[in-house]
């Protein structure tokens, strides 16, 4: 059963409050749900609302009507006393989930950090649900490079590993459900050379990607004072400990990571023609994803699958030749998720991504990280001077 | 659907914006320091206003390149007026134009054609006497690998100049930096990149938009074209939203809100997620359907 919420009115008794949870979740393994952190990704501009902010984000955080859910999801959302925190409350059917959502973290109110002790299945629902519908909205998507090297900041405590090509298999191997690879690793900084040997094997690289990576952080100086982190692709972290602070410090240190290379991507990738007295200016360089060691054998059914419009990539596409080149395909996107405008070149060894002004950069590290989850691991990313992006 | 003069525009921006595919050739051109003046400019002379395709210009090399390319066939009549021109572009005619002293210190004109239609260019420049360092003629094969080739005569920056002697060989031309060609405006060059913008207005929720936006939207130098062109891009544009938004395709969706020299349309009925996905099968369908077709 899920926890009852209490009430909270400040940011003071919300961390004293997840404190409390972490503390008895970690002590009690069973019946006490750990803490939930969710990065959230809003597109919105608080100086511009027409109506008030709650207003406004009772609207934003409505879940909106589906086939199999005719009804949309209203949130019951509370102020409290400190500014820019706010109590969420969705109700569906029986279950309330609970979200404590700040929106004043990031000082750019772009990145909203969301707490819960509510049970995670149904606040994982709700959230896909709502960023799956809601173009302003997403779910942040932590690439594996970015996770691992969170984990660098504490002890490796191990890792799961997850690959699911079925998305690009054909009849009854798609419908399978067990035809994915999931590796659980537990224990202690052992499970490091554990995941570096899986790594190491020709057979299996190109399926190690690490869904959640767990480790345990202490702050400096502290013997007694822990977390116990979760962090998930997904964009969620769950967390046990006896400490708030280090949590918090892991959560920043993850944003910043996150939110720096998100906007390094807006900067530098978005193909634009800037025009002033001195003339045009083409700005902007087309970010290229190396798949020579993993190359794509089909073009027409690799883009059938990725251009859809459905699960994971949830891209609009029109595949089409590539003038001269029949090894080739070009192909102009959407993303559904929030309407960024794409452009790809598609060969077998490479695809090159061409970003288009109003693009999101989460767009980009979706579907990078979709690519190694469901494609191969092995592909990499890189700027117009080889630079790693992610 | 590529055309002729979008594979030149982009083979154009590319080196200037450094794109790997197009090295060595891209490092050498910014080595020399060249970056785009403007796309479809166009400016005075004493004989007349010129419209090139684009321009780039070099404050290191002391050099302004006046590029014009064609997939045509065969010159059009007023193609021998149009080249008389550009030889006779002036310095002061590049400095009205906005560039700096030192890139309009010199100025030369690049021409690029397809292979086939070579013969018949050797034969127009001939004919307007052309002055043989000011002009250079290339031909540009697309089909893979692409080759830009030497032709005749020279530039003034005699290290571009032996550059595009030498010749170039692409695995790759990059498409992504202009979606469109402007001078090929038909509905099988202009659906896809229209069905992108108005899958992306679709998903973001917006109901209205005026053709105008879109073309805002699709080219990147929409404010600086004067009237008639804009005028004929926005008809070809619009000509491209009601063919999708007909019975065949997407009448239910999207329905023209106002008519006259600025249409609008409207997005219906855009409720739901499974309404904009299924709206963007059938734009999928338009998509396929018009490319295969020749207009």
């Amino acid at each position: 059963m899920a926890p009852r919420s209490p009430e909270i009115q400040n940011r003071r008794q919300l961390f004293d409050c997840l404190e409390d949870q972490m503390n008895r979740a970690c002590r009690v393994r069973h019946g006490k749900s750990p803490v939930k952190t969710y990065l959230l990704e809003c597109h919105w501009d608080p100086q511009e609302l027409d109506r008030g902010e709650l207003d406004f984000l009772t609207g934003f955080l409505t879940v909106p009507a589906t086939k199999r859910s005719p009804d949309p999801i209203a949130p019951k959302i509370k102020e409290t006393d400190d500014e820019g925190l706010y109590v969420v409350d969705w109700r569906r059917r029986q279950h309330g989930v609970r979200l404590y959502l700040d929106t004043m973290d990031d000082p750019q109110r772009r990145f909203w950090l969301g707490y819960s002790i509510s049970g995670a299945a149904e606040l994982d629902r709700i959230l896909d649900r709502l960023s799956y519908a809601q173009p302003a909205i997403d779910r942040a998507c932590f690439w594996p490079a970015l996770i691992l090297q969170m984990q660098e900041l504490g002890e490796f405590r191990g890792v799961t590993l997850h690959y699911d090509g079925r998305c690009f298999q054909a009849g009854e191997a798609q419908q399978d459900p067990a035809n994915h690879f999931r590796a659980e690793i537990r224990g202690g900084p052992e499970t490091r050379d554990v995941l570096h040997f899986i790594e190491r094997q020709e057979q299996l690289q190109h399926a190690a990607f690490p869904a959640e990576i767990r480790m345990e952080y202490r702050p400096p100086r502290s013997k007694t004072r822990f977390v116990l982190e979760n962090i998930e692709y997904s964009g969620k972290l769950t967390t046990r400990g006896t400490s708030i602070k280090a949590h918090q410090r892991v959560v920043a240190r993850l944003r910043s990571a996150y939110s720096d290379t998100i906007s390094r991507i807006e900067e530098r990738h978005i193909i634009r023609v800037l025009t002033d007295g001195s003339g045009d200016a083409i700005e902007g360089e087309p970010i290229f994803f190396l798949l020579d060691r993993w190359p794509i054998e089909d073009l027409d059914s690799f883009c059938d699958v990725v251009f859809s419009g459905k699960r994971p990539f949830r891209l609009w596409g029109t595949p089409g030749a590539f003038p001269g080149n029949e090894n080739a395909r070009t192909v102009s996107a959407v993303d559904l998720h929030n309407g960024s405008k794409l452009f790809f070149e598609i060969y077998h060894d490479a695809m090159h991504l061409y970003l288009y002004p109003g693009a999101c950069g989460t767009t980009v590290a979706r579907f990078f990280t979709n690519l190694q989850h469901t494609f191969s691991r092995l592909i990499k990313s890189e700027d117009n001077e080889g630079n790693g992006i992610f | 659907m590529a055309s002729f003069s979008r594979l030149m525009a982009n083979l154009f921006f590319g080196p200037m914006g450094g794109h790997r595919s197009l090295a060595p050739a891209s490092v050498k051109i910014r080595e020399l320091g060249y970056r785009l003046f403007r796309i479809e400019p166009s400016f005075a002379t004493d004989d007349g206003a010129v419209n090139p395709d684009a321009m780039a210009c070099s404050d290191m090399r002391q050099h302004t390149l006046i590029a014009e390319w064609t997939g045509k066939w065969y010159p059009y009549k007023t193609k021998p007026e149009q080249i008389r021109r550009y030889l006779r572009v002036e310095k002061k005619d590049l400095l009205a134009a906005g560039l700096r002293s030192e890139a309009a210190s010199t100025s030369s004109t690049w021409v690029v054609v397809r292979r086939r239609a070579a013969t018949k260019y050797d034969v127009l420049l001939d004919s307007v006497g052309s002055c043989p360092d000011k002009l250079m003629l290339c031909t540009f094969e697309p089909k893979r690998p692409c080759r830009l080739r030497h032709r005749r005569g020279n530039l003034a920056d005699e290290e571009l100049c032996a550059l595009m002697k030498a010749g170039m060989t692409f695995e790759h031309i990059p498409l992504g930096y202009a979606r469109v060609a402007t001078d090929h405006l038909t509905v099988p060059t202009l659906a896809e990149a229209v069905s992108q913008e108005v899958v992306s207005l679709a998903v973001n929720r917006q109901d209205r938009f005026t053709v105008k936006e879109l073309c805002a939207a699709l080219f990147h130098i929409w404010g600086q074209l004067g009237q008639a062109r804009q005028s004929q891009i926005s008809k070809a544009v619009n000509k491209t939203v009601k063919k999708l938004a007909s019975d065949e395709y997407c009448g239910r969706w999207l329905r023209q809100a106002k008519r006259g020299t600025n249409p609008a349309w409207s997005l219906v009925g855009m409720t739901t997620l499974s309404s904009i996905e299924s709206f963007g099968r059938l734009v999928k369908r338009f998509v396929a359907d018009v490319s295969s077709r020749k207009d």
